[in-house]
């Protein structure tokens, strides 16, 4: 089931319900500020890659793909942003996945800090910016696609799935699931090409830069946001030896740099999700 | 990272054009030399992110403005307003590959080792180099040569993000066209992307304090750049001071001028100098200080004030060109084992990469009134030459100075397209010294650009017989063409 959902190019990202809520108070309020509605797009990925996909689509794009979030509102231009936004809080499903609410949550906070840490890296290494934000925040669209539709078949189908293997096959699909979204939605081919080698072993990767700083990136994230409350913050979790380390060719004082973002991460995070 | 040896003749920091010829210098001596490298790969920033990825964008553009050029209306040249940078540099990365290669061909051949890792002194003999997870070795060498290049200033008013305010090491990093593109500084960089971008149809606004660009350049090589710029759709805002730069949130550059006028453009380029790479070393481990201008203080030999310590290329300051640090680390390493000096320092040419190209060799006008007393200057606009009709050549001038005697060739400037490859013809007269009349009564293919010499040459002798022979009506320079033309 899951396998024709995926060939049939129906699986659809649904947005947070805080999200929901807060991009129809933005889209319904004339006096919002572009920071705000610019802000919002980049908090969340479901609303991101909404946004890449509409501003990507016949009816917006002129042809050569748009490649990143500052790209789109640039060219899209504010009023058009808005209509989409207002597509998007109007039409978008919201997340409805009992039971999997923590997954969800943990995916996009994850995501979140992988953008961040995604741009940080970018701009040391001189790699570009938004592209790396875009790689980590879209990085794992796959999961919470697959978890609402997984859901989704239960109800129909009145069926009880095993909740361990349910997060088996998210695990298993993910990534694939993941990279081929990101091309159907006609993003940039390198942001899924980075998005579908997140797993693969850095030996294999060859020159693929934006899925050097994705995977050194989405580990940072998962050591700043979900390591013990009550860790030893100076524990770099083994940040400091990550194989990834010599690929990008970073030195001991600019991973200090990384590890320095930790707390502005985390409160990033914590407002957005 | 294992070095074979810990002990050097020499040590040579940064594997850039200075460090790549110092080494290859002293490997040609038997020395035993190795270089160290912070990138994984040889050539430092010039190969990462200077002169070769900025020239393959810039080929791209100066291609596509001389097709729009030469195809006259038969072909319409346009591009799409999402045009990704990418696109244009397809070549990029076999450009780079090919020059890595090459690189290490040579270094290898010549049993050049290479450690990759970041140096410090540890004492004036010592260096300690550490690794990306910092572990680190220690070297000994008997001679040191630091060649460590530079990065991009960034003033204190303006943050530089890399997202949308970019600098020169990473503006290439844009993966699409801007619309429009606020470039601040006036010097060789920032008027070699200004231009660049102006001709791929961005709206590039060039901002500096100073009246015009490159201002060290002879006026009209300068005016030859600034009226194509402004062809292009350029423009230039000069005397004009950036009192602060931001980005709005959403999708511009906000960039408030000293004339209270806020500039909005899609992206960002702070191109106002380059610091020195020294930081790092710790100077002060080797009894060596930074100038306040954060620069090494070298003597003519490029020895710092620790005698067996070197220092060449962008570390020193001015010119920091490719050509002429590459010399500067021969010359090093020759003063280093007692080697005589190699070509002279002062018939290295300047090429400036912008569109058109610049080049200068010599003295130009000015400097060589003030070392002469007076001076004679053959002028030829490159548009009155058949090919530079045919190449529809719209900028182009070149000016031969010559001695008060209108004899010995002191210098030459160019602008125009192919100027960087043209100098070079002046620069072997210059070092050959062959005489005004040489090139005056040489033949050279036609049509070409390089034919400009020879009438260049003649405007001289018409000067000078004019200056020779106050009684008679001096002959025009095209009289003595048509003269020259017909005896040969």
């Amino acid at each position: 089931m899951l396998r024709t959902l995926l060939v049939s190019g129906e699986l659809e990202l649904p947005v947070l319900p805080e999200v929901s809520a807060k991009l129809l108070r933005i889209s319904n309020d004339p006096n919002c500020e572009a920071n705000a509605l610019a802000d919002v797009i980049r908090r969340d990925p479901s609303v991101a890659s909404h946004l890449m996909r509409i501003a990507n689509s016949a009816m917006y794009s002129a042809g050569s793909p748009i490649v990143s979030l500052q790209q789109a509102v640039a060219r899209l231009g504010l009023r058009r942003i808005r209509e989409i936004v207002m597509i998007i809080s109007c039409q978008n499903r919201v997340f409805d996945v009992t039971g999997f609410e923590t997954e969800i949550r943990r995916s996009f906070r994850r995501s979140l800090g992988a953008a961040i840490f995604g741009q940080e890296i970018a701009r040391i290494r001189r790699i570009n910016v938004e592209e790396a934000f875009l790689c980590g925040l879209l990085h794992d669209v796959g999961r919470p696609v697959l978890l609402q539709s997984l859901v989704d078949l239960q109800k129909e189908h009145e069926t009880d799935f095993e909740t361990a293997d349910m997060i088996a096959a998210v695990e298993e699909f993910r990534v694939r699931v993941g990279g081929d979204l990101i091309e159907q939605w006609k993003l940039p081919s390198r942001v899924a090409n980075a998005i579908r080698c997140q797993e693969t072993d850095e030996t294999v990767l060859g020159g693929n830069q934006e899925a050097h700083v994705l995977k050194f990136a989405i580990d940072l994230a998962r050591i700043t946001l979900e390591q013990d409350d009550t860790a030893d913050d100076t524990a770099d979790g083994g940040a400091c030896r990550h194989s990834m380390i010599p690929v990008l060719n970073l030195y001991p004082d600019q991973v200090e740099l990384l590890l320095g973002k930790r707390d502005e991460v985390r409160e990033w995070v914590n407002n957005s999700v | 990272m294992k070095p074979l040896h810990d002990h050097y003749d020499i040590i040579v920091i940064g594997s850039g054009p200075a460090g790549q010829n110092a080494a290859i210098a002293a490997a040609n001596s038997n020395a035993r030399v190795v270089i160290i490298e912070r990138e994984v790969e040889v050539g430092g920033s010039c190969v990462q992110y200077g002169t070769i990825p900025s020239k393959t964008l810039r080929e791209t553009s100066v291609t596509l403005d001389a097709f729009k050029r030469r195809s006259g209306d038969v072909f319409e040249i346009s591009r799409t307003d999402d045009l990704q940078i990418n696109s244009l540099m397809t070549r990029l990365d076999q450009v780079v590959y090919a020059h890595q290669q090459t690189t290490r061909r040579h270094l290898d051949i010549l049993g050049i080792e290479r450690l990759h890792g970041q140096a410090s002194f540890v004492s004036s003999h010592e260096l300690k180099v550490q690794n990306n997870f910092g572990d680190t070795v220690t070297l000994r060498g008997n001679f040191i040569v630091i060649a460590t290049g530079s990065r991009p200033r960034t003033p204190d008013n303006i943050e530089v993000d890399h997202e949308n305010i970019f600098d020169s090491d990473s503006i290439l990093s844009m993966t699409y066209l801007p619309r429009s593109l606020a470039v601040f500084g006036g010097g060789v960089i920032a008027s070699e992307y200004a231009s660049t971008f102006a001709a791929l149809g961005v709206r590039v606004v060039m901002i500096d304090r100073f009246l015009q660009p490159l201002g060290f350049l002879d006026p009209e090589l300068v005016a030859g750049f600034t009226s194509t710029f402004q062809r292009n759709g350029g423009e230039l805002r000069g005397s004009t001071n950036v009192l602060s730069v931001e980005w709005d949130g959403v999708s511009s550059v906000r960039t408030l001028l000293d004339d209270g006028e806020l500039l909005e453009t899609d992206k960002a380029l702070v191109a106002m100098g380059r610091v020195a790479n020294i930081d790092a070393l710790k100077l002060e481990a080797a009894s060596l200080a930074a100038t306040d201008r954060g620069l090494l203080k070298v003597n003519e030999h490029f020895q710092t004030s620790v005698p067996y310590i070197y220092a060449v290329g962008d570390t020193i300051g001015p010119p920091a060109l490719a050509s002429t640090s590459m010399e500067q680390g021969r010359r090093a390493v020759n003063h280093a084992f007692g080697f005589p000096k190699s070509a002279a320092l002062d018939v290295i040419p300047m090429g400036i990469y912008t569109i058109p190209e610049i080049s200068s060799i010599g003295l130009n006008k000015a400097q060589a009134i003030e070392e002469h007393g007076s001076a004679l200057v053959g002028r030829v606009d490159l548009t009155d030459l058949a090919r530079g009709q045919i190449m529809a050549v719209s900028d182009g001038l070149l000016k031969l100075v010559a001695d008060p005697q209108g004899s010995e060739i002191v210098g030459v400037q160019i602008v125009g397209e192919g100027a960087t490859e043209l100098i070079h013809l002046g620069q072997m007269a210059m070092l050959a010294g062959a005489s005004v009349d040489v090139l005056a009564n040489s033949i050279f293919n036609f049509p070409t650009l390089a034919e400009a010499y020879r009438l260049a040459a003649l405007d001289i002798v018409c000067q000078r017989d004019s200056l020779t022979d106050q009684d008679n009506p001096s002959r025009t320079r095209q009289q003595l063409e048509a003269v020259s033309d017909a005896e040969t």
